[in-house]
């Protein structure tokens, strides 16, 4: 993995550096917008890259406009001192994958790094898996432990952008977007459609998919349901 | 660089000289116009009554015009100390009598009653010739008197003269202006160089002592915002010396947490109380965050906080989904209800965002694992609405933890007090009411509601 920290304070780039050493990830840090602009200028370079907002020659939401006019691919974490609630919304509208406010915790940031890097996998062809359920891209398939689930090509694209993103929430309009990309045209209670069918046909699986009203849905594992409740891809 | 500013003492002087300038240069032109009119007029008319005298001793035999003039009538005619006069008697176009060839018509002719006057040149000279006919039917004759120009030159000058003293009031005149202007603007210099004196040193406001009356309005405008300035600096005092309380608190429970992970007995002890101090420092950040957006809210604020028409199902949808992973965490379903149509008010976004963002995440904390928390947005009148299942609050405590610092006596350890706070001032700020009521979901639920979108929904805008 290369991943791109752009961040001017040197105590958080070692810090990160040598964490992430030991997971084989390797950080490339600068400190200024133009170092920045030098280092994304090969679209899909780096496999993520991590945006501090104050630095010393503007506002990282600055470099994300001009990253995202080229490359709308590469996954973009902003991280940053700015906590208040409009600047969050803020970073996400500008095209920003997730926002982390500074002071964070290591864990916490390494989970969402691996979150986005999951949703944004290059190959969309991969293997992921989710609890007992295993979602095969190469072979066209999904299959609940060894048995393999009927599902129409459509339920299976949005079964794959519930898993990409789980346990995270897939909000209703990734989905209505991302379907409209591949020319599967579906509007909102289409959508809660194939949610409820595909929801028909994990009953009984460690997985459940959960609506969350307003917002979109998402898998969560139920602990009830006697299951391998692993995150890790397959 | 640009226009320099405009200089009270430079506008009023170039206002004051330049029509006194028009003044004395157009009086000046009507006295030179007016000398050479006088002159011409009176010296025309001797010319003409001299012409007359000549004309009298004209006589007509059978038609023919004689003139009977002795030496002594020509001298007496003829006679000037300093211009030199000429005559001519002419009948058809003929000379009869007098000096040959004065001239019979010029320039600048003036017409008398009985004959005329203009300009032309006789012997080499400028000369000024008077015409006038005698006779009548077919015996006439034309008599022709030419004189220099020199006496006529010299009285014109005597008058021109007069003007003279004209230049000397016009330089009296600007003198005095200038001098007025110097003893005017003086002392509101002075003024000014006290003031900016003044201001640099302290805040406090300045004496209207001997302030002349135009410029009493500036002097209390200056003192208003002297004062202003003073209470606002006071106020942010009061707020970094309450904050500096506030962020110790926690500094120290790291403290504690530090020494005490020092003297653990081993690595695990350790680690856990090193995990426990990174929920501590969790919750600095979130004090320094809430304080700081006190600090912004300010009553100064509302001074300039600039109202757009938001779409408030956008602004919840937006900031709710901030919440998300939050709730999950803590497993409490976080949910929107919102109608379909966009619900417009007008509202600063950046602001509602906080206190909306405050709301929920209030209800996070407080709310045990398994609730719910319901964020809806209404119409008519456009309001927003966070209701939970959680523990509620009770009714005789609703009001007082909407001061800052306040928390609500049941309420669990991590909350500084501030989150309410933070909202009513906001609402307050935004002119909308501002309920805490029983949630039908029962727990507590927190009703913000805006007057009256004015604007209608043509001008429909996302936040931000």
């Amino acid at each position: 993995m290369r991943m791109l920290l752009i961040e001017d304070d040197p105590t958080i780039a070692h810090e990160l550096a040598l964490r992430w050493q030991q997971r084989g990830w390797q950080l490339q840090a600068v400190a200024t917008l133009a170092a920045a602009r030098g280092a994304i200028a090969l679209p899909g370079w780096f496999d993520l890259v991590l945006l501090d907002r104050g630095l010393p020659d503007g506002d990282g939401l600055d470099l994300l406009a001009e990253l995202r006019r080229g490359d709308t691919h590469t996954p973009v974490l902003v991280l940053t001192a700015r906590d208040q609630v409009a600047d969050r919304v803020q970073g996400l509208r500008q095209g920003a994958d997730d926002y982390l406010v500074k002071p964070f915790d290591a864990e916490e940031l390494e989970a969402r790094v691996e979150g986005l890097l999951r949703r944004t996998a290059k190959a969309p062809g991969r293997r992921l898996s989710f609890g007992d359920l295993h979602w095969l891209g190469d072979e066209g398939r999904a299959c609940l432990g060894e048995q393999t689930l009927e599902l129409s090509p459509r339920e299976f694209e949005v079964l794959g952008l519930l898993v990409r993103r789980a346990p995270r929430l897939l909000p209703k309009r990734v989905l209505i977007e991302a379907l409209a990309e591949r020319n599967l045209e579906i509007n909102d209670s289409a959508a809660e459609v194939y949610i409820s069918r595909l929801r028909r046909r994990l009953i009984g699986s460690s997985v459940q998919i959960r609506t969350l009203r307003g917002f979109g849905y998402l898998l969560a594992l139920d602990d009830s349901v006697p299951g391998k409740p692993t995150g890790d891809e397959a | 660089m640009s226009s320099p500013a405009p200089a009270l003492w430079r506008d009023l002087l170039r206002r004051l000289l330049l029509p006194l300038l028009l003044i004395v240069a157009a009086t000046g032109a009507l006295g030179v116009y007016t000398a050479q009119t006088l002159t011409d007029r009176t010296f025309d008319r001797w010319l003409i009554d001299a012409a007359r005298s000549l004309a009298h001793q004209v006589h007509f035999v059978n038609g023919q015009a004689q003139v009977n003039l002795d030496g002594d009538a020509e001298a007496i005619l003829a006679y000037d100390v300093v211009d030199s006069t000429y005559f001519s008697v002419r009948q058809y176009q003929h000379h009869v009598a007098g000096h040959h060839n004065v001239p019979t018509s010029g320039q600048r002719t003036a017409y008398y009653d009985d004959g005329r006057v203009f300009d032309a040149s006789f012997a080499g000279q400028p000369v000024r010739v008077a015409e006038i006919t005698v006779g009548s039917g077919a015996a006439q004759a034309q008599v022709l008197v030419a004189e220099t120009l020199f006496k006529r030159r010299s009285v014109r000058a005597d008058l021109q003269l007069m003007l003279v003293p004209l230049g000397g009031l016009l330089l009296a005149a600007a003198v005095a202006i200038v001098l007025a202007l110097r003893w005017t603007l003086r002392p509101l210099e002075q003024i000014a160089a006290r003031w900016n004196e003044r201001s640099h040193h302290s805040l406090q406001a300045i004496d209207m002592q001997g302030v002349p009356r135009e410029l009493l309005p500036f002097a209390s405008a200056l003192n208003d915002l002297l004062m202003r300035i003073h209470q606002l600096l006071l106020r942010e005092r009061r707020f970094a010396a309450n904050a500096a309380h506030q962020i110790r608190t926690p500094l120290a429970g790291l403290q504690l947490g530090l020494s005490r992970a020092a003297a653990a007995p081993d690595l695990s002890s350790a680690r856990s109380v090193i995990a426990e101090m990174q929920q501590s420092t969790q919750r600095a950040a979130r004090l320094l965050q809430q304080l700081l957006a006190l600090g912004r809210l300010d009553p100064e604020t509302a001074f300039d906080l600039e109202l757009t028409p938001v779409d408030l199902v956008a602004l919840a949808h937006d900031v709710g989904a901030l919440y998300l992973d939050a709730a999950l965490a803590r497993q409490i379903d976080l949910e929107l209800v919102a109608p379909a149509a966009p619900v417009i008010a007008s509202v600063q976004a950046e602001l509602l965002s906080e206190a909306l963002g405050n709301l929920v995440d209030n209800a996070l904390r407080y709310c045990p694992p398994g609730s719910r928390v319901e964020i809806s947005v209404q119409a008519e009148p456009p309001a927003l609405l966070v209701a939970d299942s959680g523990p509620g609050l009770p009714a005789d405590e609703r009001e007082a933890v909407l001061e800052r610092f306040a928390r609500g006596t049941d309420a669990p350890g991590d909350g500084s007090g501030l989150g309410l706070a933070i909202v009513r001032e906001i609402a307050e700020l935004h002119r909308a009411r501002l309920q805490l009521e029983d949630s039908a979901h029962g727990g507590l639920a927190v009703r913000l509601t805006f007057s009256e979108s004015a604007t209608g929904p043509a001008s429909t805008t996302r936040p931000f």
